[in-house]
């Protein structure tokens, strides 16, 4: 019942946000602001950066409202509008390169990163090249499928692959590195 | 399976990740909300003119339209005859006849004029012509002014010279029927043959260019455009013959002006 009554709600509360109400649409932003500004923030290093990148976001999300429909997740919409907003401004800012540079990789060895802080994760992430965190993002954390990449990308498939096999062995080395440097700190 | 654990690792953490954003953003992203109603509104306003003028310009198209067709009249094409006769003697009897819708007949009896001549026009009947009510209208009022001045003439005529003047003008209906009146035809309907003009030079030893110069220059004066052999004809046929002999520049300039006035008085 509570799960019922928590649904109309949200959809009262959409309803409202359709016809320009600024509380409703302000309740709509405070929900899930926090969350589409940590994807944002995967996508640009610097966090006032991502900050107008969802601002963007948001707004496309309160001018096609009224195209959302009820029965998927408003959450999973409103993720894929803020992924294809960074997606797009770094097309337009020419950020999307996919290099194909070999990179000196170990054997691939994994790590266990459960004890590395998200703060560390994403400080290895901002310094993978832009083609590779674009493929990671979309794979490894957005669950896209590499058809799917290569769609939104305008890359092959093939190419969508690589991207994520380099991407993997880049942050894999450069984790080890991290933690070397850590250690000899300590 | 230990790189699908990696990834799943590192997704986890960062989608369990939450970033607050800035106190202003919630009003940064309100004004730009507002921007884009104003723009909607805008916009609409705009999308609401163009439909209106478009409307607008629609319906003065078709009540336009409607008030032209309603205006037009389809004359029948038929043939119209326009013969004139003039056979007038000492006593005898002027006839005018215009076939069809317009028959005004005149019976005049004058002191001297010999002439003999029929026009016959014919108009083509393939021809379609549209005239609007007040264009019909306009013409018909041409015609009756011309039927006017002829009964003034012929009343005239009766004072001076004791003649009889009959005359019968049936009342002028505007019919769907095409008229076709030219003044120069009707004008010429009434002048001499070039045959008897040049017998009548020749008898009186006269320059027949001369004379048509000073047609020319006394109808520039007169701001009139019709040909002078035209009007030289009229005049002709106006003079009296024994006046000729007398003195014929003086009595031909006469004459001259009076056609002159006579024919801007009805073109006004």
């Amino acid at each position: 019942m509570k799960i019922i009554s928590l649904h109309t709600k949200s959809q009262q509360q959409r309803k409202k946000a359709i016809k320009g109400d600024r509380e409703a649409q302000e309740q709509i932003f405070n929900e899930h602001a926090p969350v589409m500004l940590s994807i944002c923030r995967q996508y640009v290093k610097d966090i006032h950066h991502a900050e107008d990148l969802m601002l963007q976001g948001f707004l496309k999300v309160f001018k096609n409202l009224e195209k959302f429909k009820n029965g998927g997740s408003f959450e999973g919409w409103i993720r894929k509008i803020m992924v294809n907003t960074c997606i797009s401004y770094l097309r337009k800012k020419n950020h999307l390169e996919f290099t194909d540079e070999e990179y000196q990789f170990n054997d691939l060895i994994t790590h266990n990163v459960e004890n590395t802080s998200v703060e560390d994760i994403q400080k290895l992430i901002d310094a993978l090249p832009d083609g590779y965190k674009m493929v990671f993002n979309l794979y490894a954390i957005e669950g896209y499928k590499h058809h799917e990449i290569a769609k939104k990308l305008s890359i092959s498939e093939s190419t969508s692959k690589s991207q994520l096999f380099k991407a993997r062995k880049w942050l894999q080395a450069n984790y080890i590195k991290m933690n070397r440097i850590k250690d000899a700190d300590r | 399976m230990q790189t699908d654990n990696f990834d799943k690792q590192i997704a986890e953490k960062l989608k369990n990740r939450r970033l607050s954003p800035s106190g202003s953003a919630w009003e940064r992203l309100s004004n730009q909300l507002d921007e884009v109603d104003q723009s909607k509104r805008k916009n609409k306003m705009v999308v609401l003119g163009y439909v209106a003028s478009i409307l607008l310009l629609v319906s003065i198209g078709i009540f336009y339209l409607k008030g032209e067709t309603n205006n037009l009249i389809e004359f029948s094409k038929e043939e119209i005859l326009t013969k004139t006769n003039i056979k007038v003697k000492e006593n005898e009897i002027l006839e005018t006849t215009i076939k069809e819708d317009i028959q005004p007949v005149v019976l005049a009896k004058t002191d001297e004029v010999e002439k003999n001549k029929a026009t016959t026009k014919t108009i083509d009947k393939d021809q379609d012509i549209k005239l609007t009510q007040k264009e019909f209208n306009k013409k018909i009022d041409f015609v009756k002014a011309e039927i006017k001045d002829d009964k003034l003439l012929a009343i005239k005529q009766e004072l001076t010279k004791d003649t009889v003047v009959v005359q019968k003008i049936k009342t002028v209906i505007p019919t769907t029927k095409r008229i076709y009146v030219n003044a120069d035809d009707l004008l010429y309907a009434v002048t001499h043959t070039s045959e008897e003009v040049k017998e009548y030079y020749a008898k009186y030893n006269i320059n027949r260019n001369d004379i048509i110069d000073t047609v020319r220059y006394k109808l520039r004066k007169s701001n009139l455009k019709i040909d002078p052999e035209v009007i030289l004809a009229e005049v002709e046929n106006a003079i009296d013959e024994s006046y000729y002999q007398e003195n014929f520049m003086d009595k031909f300039k006469s004459k001259l002006s009076e056609v002159i006035v006579a024919i801007a008085e009805r073109n006004n």
